[in-house]
């Protein structure tokens, strides 16, 4: 179309296009990328989520990004919900395990893959006491990483859901975060 | 005045439209990549079957039907060693060749059969797999797969190269570990073992090594 060809009601229709257009792209990009961010003293949690529980499993896991703007290392060394929520809230990382006797052997027969170590060994869960958030640092909770494992769920979690976490850190002391439930 | 009513009509059409887009964007966000991503993994050398071993299958029986590690003709089987309970892994997988399976569309997708074999056939029920199989691949066919012994599963994850282990606990016990191998593997229809996918393997990836599989397994002559 050409511009000049458009009468004075149409250019102002044009404009006022644009300008909405332009306000809420502002405004999805705001809210797409930090839904909410959680502040206690020098450390600040964003992006917490979970994920969609599939069918009837009652384990869940939770991934955050944790900010610590201290020059100070933090550590994060509790996390929690409600009994009537969850059975238990942990702190776990995603590690590799050696394979037993009887499993290596399994490997072994297929040796002549080249594989890498990482994918020629077992993944496993491994409760951890603490993190360390280092000073200045970012620390994310991520799939394949360190996450809150959530087991014996009152009920499987849906998306859009929202539920609350405690979380404990050394200096940053006990603060509340709210997790969002999405779709894998 | 009538001009600024109209132009606020189009206003609020436009920013209902945007946001509608916007929300329906953000849900994809995670596959958002470039359009072009390479093939990821590795064809195993020998050559190994897997049609000489079988599992019981739920999808198909609910009192489990014999199931060899095959696909139908023209199809490529994914196949996945894991536990239900597994809280990061597993999901993060299904996650991702369901994203792949999305991006790779209904024509080829149509030609993938997923199996889930349970490495924790204590707590894992066949219904329970099939439940599970379902949330994610809700368009595909499934084989919800759990060894009625740790023998059988034994030697199923043998000819895979596939490891696992279940932590000792005493019996009943419904908290206890279990570690496995986060590989993917990818059966054709002479019950061959055609690739493997390392773990992390993203939907975009998944999708390009669907796509060159087929292409390669199935040439088209």
């Amino acid at each position: 179309m050409n511009p000049r060809l458009l009468s004075r009601p149409m250019a102002l229709v044009a404009l006022t296009l644009i300008a909405g257009l332009a306000l809420a792209a502002s405004a999805c990009s705001s809210s797409g990328s930090s839904s909410s961010t959680f502040t206690s003293k020098n450390i600040v949690v964003s992006n917490v989520w979970a994920r969609e529980s599939a069918g009837s499993t009652d384990t869940g896991a939770v991934y955050l990004t944790i900010e610590n703007n201290s020059a100070t290392v933090d550590k994060l060394f509790s996390a929690s919900v409600p009994q009537s929520f969850a059975k238990s809230a942990s702190i776990h990382e995603m590690v590799m395990a050696a394979g037993s006797t009887a499993t290596t052997m399994a490997m072994e027969s297929a040796s002549s893959t080249t594989m890498g170590s990482d994918s020629s060994s077992m993944m496993s869960m491994k409760e951890v006491a603490s993190v360390a958030i280092p000073a200045n640092g970012t620390v994310t909770f991520e799939p394949g990483g360190y996450h809150i494992t959530l087991t014996g769920l009152a009920a499987p979690l849906k998306v859009g859901q929202k539920f609350d976490i405690n979380l404990g850190f050394l200096n940053g002391g006990v603060m509340k975060v709210t997790a969002t439930v999405k779709a894998p | 005045m009538r001009r600024s009513l109209f132009a606020g009509c189009v206003l609020s059409i436009v920013l209902l439209l945007t946001v509608s887009a916007c929300s329906s964007g953000s849900s994809t966000s995670s596959t958002s990549t470039s359009e072009l991503s390479a093939p990821r993994g590795y064809k195993p050398t020998p050559v190994r079957k897997t049609d000489t071993v079988s599992l019981p299958d739920y999808a198909t029986d609910p009192n489990g039907a014999q199931f060899a590690f095959k696909a139908s003709p023209g199809d490529l089987l994914v196949v996945f060693f894991g536990y239900l309970t597994c809280p990061d892994i597993c999901p993060v997988t299904m996650a991702d060749i369901a994203a792949g399976l999305e991006e790779v569309g209904a024509e080829i997708a149509g030609h993938v059969e997923i199996a889930f074999a349970t490495v924790d056939i204590e707590r894992d029920t066949g219904p329970r797999i099939l439940d599970y199989l379902t949330h994610f691949f809700p368009n595909s066919k499934v084989h919800a797969l759990r060894a009625t012994d740790s023998f059988q599963l034994y030697g199923v994850t043998y000819q895979f190269g596939a490891q696992w282990q279940v932590d000792p606990h005493e019996p009943g016990a419904t908290t206890y570990g279990v570690a496995h191998s986060g590989l993917t593997y990818v059966v054709d229809d002479k019950g061959q073992l055609v690739w493997e996918l390392p773990f992390g393997t993203t939907g975009p990836e998944v999708a390009a090594t669907l796509n060159a599989l087929m292409d390669t397994v199935y040439p088209k002559s």
